[in-house]
């Protein structure tokens, strides 16, 4: 075979020219792949892609011998365009393997067992044929429809109804009849015009791959009797829908907005990423991210002088007073007298006083009359976050009660571990609600000297009010500094409440529970902003 | 996203290209929308968790009000069509949104009411209208927990079935006959009938009803519950709060522990209760 590694390198610099150079690694081509790192992995394989290394390997001898020359530029291509354009991340895959699980399962309600890897290979070859399709739509048809010749021919007798299907697909998407299989049964022909009509209506806006692929899964599911099937219809693997070694979370994060909670639980277990606590710490920590406090305004003492406006700084001012960063920022250079500023100050007239941020202590209704968090958002539990976090990134140490009746309730010590409290937060008992008197007791004891604002999240059906209104009130006695909150879900006036607010704790009314949320990144703000 | 730039001669620039591609997408655009059916609706729809309003709306292929109505309509009609074969809740629970959608869009379109095919359950689930712009369903037999969760809905119908205008405020509903249930925790609701079940307007609060027969324990637990009727069952006004309700032939039984005022005719016993009843002339 003759090719010189000049023309195999210009080669791959137009392929990542076309593909507008996406972030990986500059793929590598393995010329000698008997004697490379990764030969057991590249054995029969047109490429890889290592993920210790975020590299793609092309097995040049493989592409020549099996595809020839000619067509290893449209391999190249074929390969980048997954890190350009679809899937592109690992949120969009998971988002699109998600759904292809529950279109599954909408397709295949009276068939055999749906699986999350069934559903990823669907993502892959739906993402084929979005890159695929850019490709040949943008100045390379011809070299897209030799590479698919080329793959037919290797494949010979071994073409099942999977990768017929496919290739009609590309002939109605791409608008080349007869180009690359031709005949076909009359169905299978019609479900491929319907498959491209659905798929040529913006096929490259990514807002719309979820729906196409659905659709794309009702017709799908006709030619596969086993899903290995689809990826042997492809050319090779491109990775991003892997783990990779990251950590779940981060890979999972900002889906809980876009994604309901039983669908994110599903597809955390599907993937496996985590248990099904760990899906709902982490769906409520992504939603309670939004409202959190994250840092501390910046609070100056009475008297203090603070600046006022820009002057101009002449070589007879102090060079201490020169504000260099802003006289480069207004201006782009500095020319003193002409461009140098420094700050008139003033002293501040408002009286604020730095307070130690107080420690929290959570005391959170998991009875039956709350909702269940495991089955539904529950705002109740989501303030609970929103409430620890802003305590958390403060530096405050964070205390929870989680209680129902008498004999169960849970309790985690005042710590700056806010990993502990989240997992607590989200446990639901149902059943009666006896206030927790002794834990309460125990936790206010706990360091006496550190401030602590008591956080009370119920509907304020308690069956031993007096009580637990005559502890609250003593808990506050603790400290000077302490104080409380209470906030009623789903109610506008409570008469239990009142008994506790006598006892010194502010009443939090809240008849619309979206706006709990709110309210308690209020008092957040109030306590930690 | 930023798409790869094309760097080969052929490339999306030329003019024809772009023309054909715009073409084939309007094309493809027309005919997912005249191809458009339930089951690709539910398709979409299909998820572990509760549908809402925003996602039903996003599952529709169009955003244009008028191919929003017309395409809501075809899907409705379908739906009703075989509505026996749509067993699983969520599935009537996406038909309901369907009607909801329709009235919305017929009510920005100017066309007034909306009139629905029959035995649908869920019609008008947390539909929105405005004060001054109240939303209007007609329909000979509306199904059950139909205005659930709605505001400023008003629904005409010979009847509705049980648990309608659940939660729902500022709604009013004229019918015939009305299952069990209706109202509750709804407020500032008007039900005009000539019939309904068990536990009307349960715990309601400032509403009215204008009932020729009621069930049992209507008004339960409601406040400020304005009713006028001609035959009532047991326990009328069961723990009613400042309720005013007028009976003007026979009452069952007086609830207990209600307050407020019974108006009641001439010719009924003496009730032992805590309402102040005052006879009629």
């Amino acid at each position: 075979m003759q090719y010189s590694q000049p023309e195999l390198e210009a080669i791959l610099s137009r392929a990542r020219a076309f593909c507008g150079y996406p972030r990986i690694m500059d793929p590598e081509l393995v010329l000698n792949p008997q004697s490379h790192l990764h030969a057991a992995k590249l054995k029969d394989q047109f490429g890889i892609w290592e993920q210790s290394e975020n590299r793609i390997y092309l097995n040049v001898p493989e592409i020549l011998g099996k595809l020839g020359m000619q067509n290893l530029e449209a391999v190249c291509v074929y390969q980048l365009l997954h890190y350009a354009l679809a899937p592109f991340d690992i949120r969009t895959s998971l988002r699109l393997i998600a759904s292809g699980k529950l279109a599954l399962e909408e397709v295949k309600d009276k068939g055999r067992m749906v699986t999350f890897e069934e559903a990823r290979s669907i993502q892959r070859l739906f993402c084929d044929m979005v890159n695929v399709t850019y490709a040949a739509r943008n100045g390379m048809m011809e070299e897209m429809i030799s590479l698919y010749h080329a793959l037919d021919r290797a494949k010979g007798l071994r073409a099942g109804k999977m990768w017929k299907f496919v290739l009609g697909c590309f002939e109605e998407i791409w608008g080349c009849p007869n180009a690359l299989i031709g005949k076909l049964p009359n169905e299978m022909r019609e479900d491929a015009k319907h498959v491209s009509v659905r798929f040529l209506e913006r096929p490259f806006a990514a807002s719309g791959w979820e729906q196409k692929m659905r659709f794309l899964v009702g017709y799908l599911h006709k030619y596969y009797d086993k899903p290995e099937e689809m990826d042997t219809s492809r050319i090779m693997d491109h990775g991003i829908d892997e783990m990779r070694g990251r950590a779940p979370e981060e890979i999972l994060r900002s889906l809980a907005h876009e994604m309901g909670m039983q669908d994110f639980k599903e597809l955390v277990g599907g993937i496996g990423a985590g248990s099904e606590n760990e899906a709902l710490v982490w769906y409520y920590r992504d939603l309670s991210r939004r409202y959190e406090v994250r840092f501390r305004s910046v609070l100056s003492e009475v008297g203090e002088e603070a600046p006022y406006a820009p002057l101009a700084w002449g070589m007879a001012d102090p060079f201490e007073h020169l504000d260099l960063p802003y006289t480069l920022y207004t201006s782009g250079k500095a020319v003193p007298t002409l461009t140098t500023k420094q700050w008139e100050k003033t002293r501040l007239d408002v009286v604020s006083k730095r307070k130690t941020p107080p420690d929290v202590i959570i005391i959170l209704d998991a009875s039956g009359s709350m909702t269940n968090p495991t089955t539904d958002v529950a705002n109740a539990v989501l303030a609970g976050f929103v409430m620890a976090r802003s305590a958390g990134n403060l530096g405050a140490k964070v205390g929870l009660v989680v209680y129902s009746d008498q004999q169960r309730s849970r309790v985690v010590k005042p710590s700056w571990e806010i990993r502990n409290v989240e997992e607590e937060l989200v446990t639901y008992y149902g059943g009666g609600t006896v206030f927790p008197v002794s834990e309460l007791l125990s936790l206010s004891s706990i360091e006496p000297h550190r401030p602590k604002h008591f956080c009370l999240i119920s509907d304020a059906e308690i069956t031993n009010l007096a009580e637990a209104a005559y502890y609250l009130g003593e808990a506050l006695r603790v400290h000077p500094e302490n104080s409380g909150s209470v906030f009623l879900v789903d109610q506008e006036y409570s008469e239990k409440a009142e008994a506790i607010r006598d006892a010194g704790y502010e009443i939090f009314p809240v008849s619309r529970g979206e706006d709990l949320i709110r309210i308690i990144a209020g008092k957040a703000q109030e306590l930690y902003g | 996203m930023r798409f790869p730039r094309p760097v080969f001669q052929r490339n999306s620039e030329s003019l024809r290209e772009l023309l054909d591609s715009n073409r084939a997408e309007e094309e493809a655009r027309s005919r997912r929308f005249q191809d458009y059916d339930l089951s690709e609706f539910f398709l979409n729809l299909r998820s572990r968790d509760r549908i809402s309003k925003a996602r039903v709306k996003k599952a529709l292929p169009t955003s244009d009000e008028k191919e929003l109505a017309a395409l809501l309509n075809r899907l409705i009609n379908e739906a009703a069509s075989n509505y026996i074969q749509l067993r699983m809740q969520w599935q009537r629970e996406a038909v309901g949104f369907l009607t909801t959608l329709a009235v919305e869009a017929a009510s920005d379109l100017g066309e007034g009411s909306l009139e629905l095919p029959d035995n649908l359950d869920y019609v008008g689930l947390r539909a929105e209208g405005m004060p001054n712009k109240h939303l209007m369903i007609k329909a000979g037999r509306v199904g059950n927990f139909a205005g659930l969760k709605a505001r400023y809905l008003s629904i005409n119908a010979a009847s509705v079935g049980d648990y309608c205008c659940r939660r729902a405020i500022h709604c009013s509903i004229e019918t015939d006959t009305a299952g069990k249930c209706l109202g509750e925790e709804g407020e500032d609701l008007r039900l005009t009938a000539r019939e309904a079940g068990d536990w009307l307007m349960l715990k309601s609060k400032r509403c009215y009803a204008d009932v020729h027969k009621v069930g049992r324990l209507a008004g339960l637990d409601s406040h400020k519950l304005t009713m006028h009727v001609h035959h009532t069952g047991a326990e009328l006004g069961a723990r009613a709060k400042d309720a005013v309700i007028y009976v003007y032939q026979d009452a069952k039984s007086l609830g207990l522990r209600g307050s407020g005022v019974i108006y009641i005719g001439h010719g009924s016993p003496p009730w032992r209760t805590t309402f102040r009843v005052e006879k009629m002339p």
